[in-house]
């Protein structure tokens, strides 16, 4: 079910209801249950693929955590000896190797999982295009299972887990329902954020320990999720229209390039609405019940380079890739040149993660790019701002860079929104090509899809967003605690305005689509 | 400090429930056909009904409570809606008996026909939403609704949330924006005159009986036993309509089954005849509405068989019903406008105003000089009946209101507002014509919704008569100098048609 739909919210209160008042013995229980019947909510067969994925990841997990008793073990002994114990190095690299054995054939299944329901598709459709050039017409049949709700991120939570338990940094869960919690968390099932097992997990550890009946907890919780369903249902849903008038396929060659232009920044503020909004909502209706998950987003358009764009912007994703794949791979540990290429791989990777297609491989490749020129021209950039005595520390200074990284990730969105690379070039090419910016002063804005009035209200949400944002990226202060340190005039006028808002303008009901979250579908 | 957070809470959730039930209540569904109906049956005193009528359209187009009151005295109201299957009836009836001990029950048969376990959700609004909450109002929703469309319909603030395009004055009252919908009983009235029906040949229809819509069927039988639960009457009539050959076999299996249970049935459409239905003058529309020359006749004859074999009161002169004696006398008034715009001779037409009262009377002259003394005279009379002729008429504005002159304005640049809502702008304005780019001459003129809706005569009378009981334009008319039929002109002769 989506966070935005009738039934999610029958579902959560009932859950909330449920959670508070049994025994904190049953908490961990209720968890269970709720993630249990949200996830066969969206289909009920991949019930089974969540029982099997949460098993294998279970039993891995203390099969390696078992290897790090007995590796511990030995150390203590070899240590304590007096003198050496003969063998005991071979039996030493026996365990590591037995250790690094069970964690890449779980992490091969992890992602031989992902990559068939994922993937697949994807790589028959590449052979058979391959092919088709040699064999006209040869083509290899496609698999028409849908994908499971959320597999991109609950694979990436289990493998953080695993390799987590394989560090030593976290123990391996022992409780089996505990663990499926923790995999299968239905606030973040779904989109995310991917959590950690020394985060998350320890908070469920001690879930029978939390006291819940907190009301400033409670209250800053809803307003945190009433924050998502804003930027979701006032502004994402709404800027969605002008998208699809503007970037879809039928439509590219129907508009000119300002309506293009228009386009592309609707959807990097729908993007981001639609996403942060869906993170929110799940950290709000975590923090109502106890947790503390970690934060997606932080006023990411406010970066003032590609690397802090990376730090504000899906953060756990970000986080994860940096922990478990940059840094294994070598980090910048290894030379310029290794870093550059351990970039370029983790990006491409994300692209990837992002979808199976290669616009979202040109649009990883970009950001790694971004990052690799950036770094080479850093030197070059300081010598020329020293030179031309450039004020670094202006606001001017900080505009233009924000100005400048604002329109890189921009350009990067034409490729993941594009649905080919045919199109995406197309974009880039009317862009130039019909550049008619005179149809700003002629209302082209009012005939993108949008009414005058529905403009006016996404207007006012996008002020409110940049409000919100900018206290964000200034006071490093989240609605919630903001509206904690105001008067409770202020604090009951705002809440009851977004509120108001959201009821009455949000894009909800049966006469409207039911916007899905675009980050579910990966 | 427990206590302090309780009232803390208290008070927050009192103040967003106020805000949203204001929001609610203007932003919610307002369709004449439906909650407008179930609305105003909340507002009638407790135990004042005597006639209850409820089913689809043809109920509330086809009865008129105002007749059976003047002819009568009887209390009637329609608790009607579009395309109100018996299972919404039925729930209207559990309804309406928890204030209301009707004396008989009318139930329209026309949705006998109704073959389907569900209407489309949008009829389901209509015939649910206008419910009070309660068990009753749940379990009429759940039983209009596929079980796939509980999530979507059974929280109505879902569906009417995005009416804030839409919203206009008439949200903002309690009386749907007009005084009438104080003592409405339900009924819709038209006037148009609908003439390719054609009388149906019932004499050549199949005579067999067909079975009915399982639901149809299940909610009849749990009408008729509600009316013999409550000991009232529940009288099934088929109001006269271009019956097509097919239903009238699901009529015979209603009449075979209202007499298991012992009640009335009656099949207009074996008694056009008796009724007097006119297939060519009687009908507005091509669904077989009645109109209202033909809706009288029909509501005359379920109010002669009333008064033949139920002993129901006479009500008239009580003053607990002076509700159905205001809903009576304002009846044409709202639906016909006093047969105003019937009327083209000028002094009879100011008779009428005086005579129903509450009328303005708002008028434009242009060019008084090119007038003849005849027309001179007859706009004198016109102006005499309203409230007095002033001594010298000029070009310029005239106003009257309840016998007497108003406003008299032949200055230059006159401009007076008269009304503005939301929706409505009406003011007089006196503007410049050009003839050339040298030459302008100045005339008056009437404007409805700013220089978009504007109207004038260049030589004559431009009248516009205004509604004060009702809020509304009731028409613009035109008094040509240069046309001596001496009649009012509802169009200006001299805009071309489009």
């Amino acid at each position: 079910m989506l966070f935005n739909s009738t039934e999610f919210l029958l579902f959560f209160p009932l859950v909330l209801l449920l959670y508070f008042i049994v025994p904190k013995k049953a908490r961990l229980y209720v968890l269970f249950l709720a993630c249990f019947v949200f996830y066969a909510s969206w289909e009920m067969k991949y019930v089974l693929l969540m029982t099997v994925a949460g098993a294998v990841t279970f039993f891995f997990g203390l099969a390696i955590d078992g290897q790090n008793v007995a590796l511990r073990k030995l150390n203590k002994k070899e240590a304590l000896a007096e003198e050496e114990i003969p063998g005991i190095g071979q039996k030493l690299k026996n365990i590591e190797k037995k250790k690094k054995g069970l964690l890449i054939t779980c992490l091969v299944l992890c992602i031989g999982v992902l990559a068939v329901f994922k993937y697949c598709n994807f790589f028959l459709d590449t052979i058979s295009s391959v092919i088709s050039h040699f064999i006209p017409g040869w083509s290899l049949p496609q698999l028409s299972w849908t994908m499971p709700v959320g597999i991109s991120f609950f694979t990436f939570q289990a493998m953080g887990y695993l390799m987590d338990v394989y560090r030593g940094k976290s123990r391996a869960e022992d409780n089996f329902f505990r663990h499926l919690v923790f995999l299968f968390f239905f606030p973040l099932v779904t989109s995310g954020p991917i959590e950690r097992s020394d985060n998350l997990l320890l908070q469920l550890k001690k879930v029978e320990k939390l006291k819940l009946w907190n009301v400033e907890r409670i209250f800053n919780g809803a307003v945190v999720m009433l924050w998502g369903y804003f930027i979701k249902l006032v502004i994402a849903d709404r800027l969605a229209t002008i998208v699809a008038s503007t970037l879809s396929h039928e439509q590219i060659w129907q508009v000119g390039g300002t309506e293009l232009l228009l386009g592309i920044l609707a959807f990097s503020v729908q993007i981001y609405c639609d996403f942060a909004g869906y993170s929110t909502m799940a950290v709000g209706a975590a923090q109502i019940m106890g947790f503390t998950v970690i934060e997606n987003f932080n006023a990411p358009y406010f970066s003032c380079t590609i690397k802090e764009f990376w730090r504000r912007w899906h953060i756990s994703l970000s986080t994860w890739f940096r922990d478990y794949l940059y840094i294994p791979l070598g980090g910048n540990r290894k030379g310029k040149a290794r870093k550059y290429l351990n970039l370029m791989i983790v990006f491409l990777v994300s692209g990837f993660w992002h979808g199976a297609g290669w616009t979202y491989l040109i649009w990883g490749a970009l950001h790694g790019a971004y990052q690799i020129i950036g770094d080479l021209t850093a030197p070059l950039k300081k010598s020329l701002l020293e030179k031309w005595q450039v004020k670094t520390d202006s606001l001017s200074y900080r505009l233009t860079k924000m100005g400048i990284t604002f329109v890189l990730v921009n350009f990067a969105w034409i490729f993941f929104r594009a649905e080919s690379l045919s199109d995406a070039w197309n974009i880039i090419s009317r862009l130039f090509t019909q550049w008619d910016p005179w149809t700003l002063t002629g209302g082209v804005i009012y005939r993108l899809g949008l009414s005058t009035q529905e403009i006016n209200i996404l207007f006012v949400g996008l002020l409110v967003l940049l409000l919100v944002d900018l206290t964000l990226y200034r006071k490093k202060q989240r609605i919630d605690v903001f509206l904690q340190q105001q008067t409770l005039p202020f604090r009951w006028g705002v809440v009851i305005f977004l509120l108001i808002y959201v009821l009455v303008f949000g894009l909800y009901g049966p006469t409207f689509d039911a916007q899905n979250f675009i980050y579910a579908q990966f | 400090m427990m206590k302090k957070k309780i009232l803390k809470i208290t008070a927050f959730l009192l103040v967003f429930a106020l805000t949203f039930g204001l929001l609610s209540h203007i932003l919610s569904f307002k369709y004449y056909d439906g909650m407008r109906i179930s609305k105003t049956f909340y507002r009638q005193e407790k135990n004042t009904i005597d006639v209850l009528i409820v089913g689809s359209s043809h109920a509330y187009s086809h009865f008129y409570p105002s007749v059976l009151w003047e002819e009568y005295g009887y209390s009637a109201f329609v608790l009607g809606g579009s395309i109100q299957p018996f299972w919404n009836s039925y729930h209207y009836l559990v309804e309406a008996l928890k204030t209301q001990k009707p004396k008989v029950i009318i139930l329209e048969g026309y949705r006998l026909a109704e073959a389907k376990d569900y209407t489309t959700p949008y009829y389901g609004i209509k015939n649910t939403y206008g419910l009070n909450w309660s068990l009753n109002k749940v379990q009429a929703m759940l039983t209009s609704f596929e079980k796939e469309d509980w999530s979507d319909y059974l929280y109505p603030f879902n569906n009417y949330h995005s009416r804030y395009g839409e919203i206009n004055a008439a949200d903002f009252t309690n009386d749907f924006g007009c005084v009438y919908y104080d003592n409405y009983k339900g009924d819709l009235c038209s006037t148009v005159v609908y003439k390719e029906l054609t009388r149906p040949d019932v004499n050549a229809m199949s005579k067999e009986p067909r079975q009915l819509g399982a639901r149809t069927e299940e909610y009849y039988r749990k009408i008729l036993n509600f009316g013999i639960e409550n000991q009232i009457p529940v009288i099934t009539y088929i109001t006269p309509y271009e019956m097509p050959a097919y239903e009238y076999g699901y009529f015979l299996t209603g009449q075979k089954i209202a007499e298991e249970y012992g009640m009335p049935f009656i099949n207009g459409n074996e008694l056009y005849d008796e009724i007097g239905i006119d297939f060519s003058q009687d009908y507005a529309d091509q669904y077989s509405h009645l109109n209202r020359s033909g809706a009288i006749k029909s509501t005359r004859y379920i109010g002669k068989y009333l008064s033949e074999h139920y002993d129901i009161p006479d009500h008239r002169g009580d003053e607990k019903y002076e509700s159905w004696q205001i809903n009576a006398e304002q009846f044409d008034r709202f639906h016909i406008k006093d047969g105003l715009p019937q009327i083209s001779d000028p002094k009879d037409y100011a008779e009428k105003l005086m005579e129903e009262k509450n009328y303005s009377v708002f008028v434009a002259v242009n060019q008084w000089d090119i007038a003849s003394d005849k027309q001179k005279q007859a706009v004198h009379s016109f102006f005499d009946v309203l409230g007095g002729c002033p001594q010298t008429v000029t070009d310029g504005f005239y106003a009257f209101k309840n016998g007497e002159l108003t406003l008299e304005d032949g200055q230059q640049g006159a401009e007076h507002l008269i009304r503005r809502d939301r929706t409505t702008d009406i003011r007089l304005r006196q503007k410049e014509m050009e003839f050339s780019l040298a030459e302008t001459t100045p005339y008056y003129c009437i404007e409805t919704n700013g220089s978009e809706e504007s109207y004038a005569i260049a030589q004559g009378l431009t009248i516009l008569v205004y509604d004060d009981l009702f809020d509304r334009v009731v028409e613009i008319l035109y008094w040509d100098f240069f046309d001596d039929s001496q009649g009012f002109l509802r169009e200006n002769p001299y805009i071309p048609k489009n």
